[in-house]
């Protein structure tokens, strides 16, 4: 059983681990160049107080580097799609072609045949959702390089490992869903993109904002707060864009 | 060994045709007693037949004392139906032949000829029938 | 003799129409049953609901005395070709049957690569690399591999041209006789049903019209031919199948009840699939009239 739903999905897992590997590898490649720029301009003090001419051109160089890179972000946002998409693609050929009739007449139940594919699609998920959540880390500190950011920015939030492998998950599991309904390879991929980054708009934009609020009243602004507890304020300022 | 054919067309049931060309075989001498007839399976597979059709053929041949089914070996030939037949039978195909010619010298038709075939079979036939049943 | 398939006042329903309605069959074991119909009839709908794929709407389905919708135990003794043979494209056929042994408890592989290779298929082949013909056989094969003792087929042959349909009923009857297995399969081929089948269900219309020994199908069936005439008269005596008629003449498929019917009447023994054919035109007001 786990050789057949591997069998299933080793095309499509192929194409996920290079579409990974590669969004990985640009990504180690704009971490090292901004690093690189950020490195110099500390290097020569220019983050504590340098007005120098030299400073001016470090500090430029380094924002301008870390701004054009932080446009990837969003790119980052659409990998639980692209997982999705991925994992649910085999399940929707099966019903496409009728193979889950061969399947489901073999000496097995019908649960168990799910529960291997949803154990597969869950597993992928959450292993894509750690890497993802290690190399967000990482850029976060690397390209948004902001403590602040880091703890309270709208993208600490949906940066962090718990909620990427949420959104992972629910994608794959709103695909599966889709792929069950529609059997249609395309409307099951508009669907899914629709129906994923609807959720996303409306959790941010509109959930969001009513527990901000009411959260806001309780608790001494953020901004302080960080400011005394961390050493490293100077980049609260400084951030990017 | 021999091998059978079926003709969908001929509206004669399928097991019956088996019959027929066991018979058939019988008569010219392609099978002579202690021959085995081809197994259930393998008519089945050269056909794409009913496994039942072969069995009801093997078992009307029985009932004839024809052949005899052994135990997982398969059916094999008792009787012979060619004897004397067989033997008088080139004699008879060239008085046969010389009628023929006669025949179509005196103007038939192939299809006349085997009306006239078929009618005088037929009425012999019934005549001996019933001399048969007068003598008995 | 024990009963391999037995509905009871089965029905399916879709939405709002009845594609199956009740429908009470029993087919013995170690029979080879054709089921056959006209398009739409509910062929297809029969046989999933034997083999489980689709839960019933009204009564029930048992294969060897136990409903097959997701048992694992009965699922086991079944075996199954649907329509259109779905197999999985990319697969190799060495891989189609690591599919079907890690599925099957009671899968003989071993039965598998003999006729595999006595078919001349290359285990190594890609799937969507074969013909049509092939392809089909790797299904049966498939199929024939988890030794079942029920084999359902559905329109197995309909695809096919008239070589690789021997072929593939010559595979299906030689595996037939080996594993004593009973058959059930649909077609609409009636000329091939007379030679393969010993067991006849006909549905029309949603419904069962026959359900019983070929051999018996036949008996009893008359053509009657004569002049115009309304079919109720006769229809009170024998039991009208069809009738045509044009300005002059009528033409009657009855099964005789009794004896006796009118001298005008010209009569003839029609042949099995004429009968079968009467059987599947049957429009509306006459299934009304049989009920």
């Amino acid at each position: 059983m786990t050789w057949l739903t591997w069998r299933l999905h080793r095309t499509e897992a192929a194409i996920g681990v290079l579409l990974l590997a590669a969004l990985i590898g640009i990504m180690l490649l704009a971490i090292q160049s901004v690093d690189a720029a950020y490195n110099a301009a500390r290097a020569g003090g220019c983050f504590d107080n340098g007005q120098s001419i030299l400073c001016s051109e470090r500090l430029s160089h380094y924002f301008g580097r870390s701004a054009r890179w932080s446009t990837l972000t969003t790119l980052l946002h659409g990998v639980p799609l692209a997982v999705a998409a991925l994992l649910a693609i085999p399940t929707l050929q099966e019903l496409e072609r009728g193979t889950h009739r061969l399947a489901w007449t073999q000496s097995i139940s019908r649960r168990r045949w799910s529960l291997s594919r949803l154990d597969f699609a869950a597993g992928i998920a959450t292993l894509v959702g750690i890497i993802w959540a290690v190399t967000a880390r990482e850029w976060r500190s690397s390209i948004l390089r902001d403590e602040e950011q880091l703890r309270f920015g709208q993208n600490a939030f949906e940066l962090s490992p718990a909620v990427l492998m949420g959104y992972a998950l629910f994608a794959v599991a709103l695909a599966l869903t889709a792929a069950v309904v529609v059997r249609r390879l395309v409307p099951v991929l508009a669907l899914t993109a629709v129906g994923f980054i609807g959720t996303r708009i409306f959790t941010t934009f509109v959930l969001r904002e009513r527990y901000a609020i009411r959260s806001k009243k309780r608790f001494p602004p953020p901004t302080t707060w960080a400011r005394a507890s961390h050493s490293r304020t100077a980049g609260s300022s400084m951030k990017p864009g | 060994m021999i091998e059978f054919h079926l003709d969908g067309g001929s509206g004669v049931a399928a097991y019956l045709q088996v019959v027929h060309q066991v018979k058939q075989a019988l008569r010219l001498g392609m099978l002579q007693p202690g021959d085995q007839l081809p197994t259930v399976r393998d008519v089945v597979a050269q056909l794409a037949i009913n496994p039942n059709t072969v069995l009801k053929a093997y078992r009307e041949l029985e009932m004839e004392g024809l052949v005899a089914g052994r135990q997982g070996q398969g059916t094999f030939v008792l009787k012979s139906l060619a004897g004397p037949a067989l033997a008088g039978h080139a004699e008879l195909r060239a008085e046969l032949v010389e009628w023929l010619q006669r025949a179509w010298k005196a103007g038939m038709d192939d299809e006349s000829i085997a009306a006239l075939m078929a009618t005088t079979l037929r009425e012999q036939t019934t005549a001996r029938t019933k001399r048969e049943e007068g003598a008995a | 003799m024990t009963t391999a398939l037995e509905t009871r006042d089965l029905g399916k329903r879709y939405r709002r129409t009845w594609a199956l309605q009740h429908c009470s069959l029993e087919i013995p074991a170690g029979r080879i049953a054709a089921l056959t119909g006209p398009n739409g009839a509910g062929k297809s709908t029969l046989l999933n609901l034997a083999v489980g794929l689709l839960p019933p709407t009204a009564g029930e389905v048992r294969v060897f005395g136990a409903p097959p919708a997701d048992n694992p135990a009965v699922l086991s003794r079944i075996g199954f070709v649907a329509q259109d043979r779905p197999l999985y494209r990319g697969f190799t056929v060495a891989e189609m049957l690591r599919f079907g042994a890690a599925l099957n408890p009671r899968w003989d592989d071993e039965m598998a690569r003999t006729r595999l290779g006595r078919l001349n298929i290359p285990l190594g082949q890609k799937i969507n690399k074969l013909s049509g013909g092939q392809q089909s056989q790797v299904a049966l094969v498939l199929a024939l591999a988890k030794r079942p003792e029920l084999m359902v087929l559905d329109e197995p042959v309909a695809a096919l041209d008239p070589l690789a349909r021997r072929e593939f009923l010559q595979i299906l009857m030689d595996a037939t006789v080996e594993a004593g297995m009973t058959v059930l399969l649909s077609s609409h081929l009636v000329g091939e049903l007379e030679r393969v089948c010993d067991y006849l269900v006909l549905l029309n219309a949603a419904q069962v019209q026959f359900a019983g020994d070929l051999d018996t199908f036949a008996e009893g069936h008359r053509l009657l031919v004569g002049p115009r005439a309304a079919p109720e008269e006769i229809a009170q005596v024998h039991h009208v199948i069809h009738s045509t008629h044009t300005d002059r003449q009528t033409s009657l498929l009855v099964k005789l009840n009794g004896q006796g019917y009118e001298p005008r009447w010209d009569v003839r023994d029609p042949g099995f699939e004429e009968i079968v054919l009467a059987y599947m035109a049957r429009r509306g007001e006459e299934l009304e009239m049989a009920r």
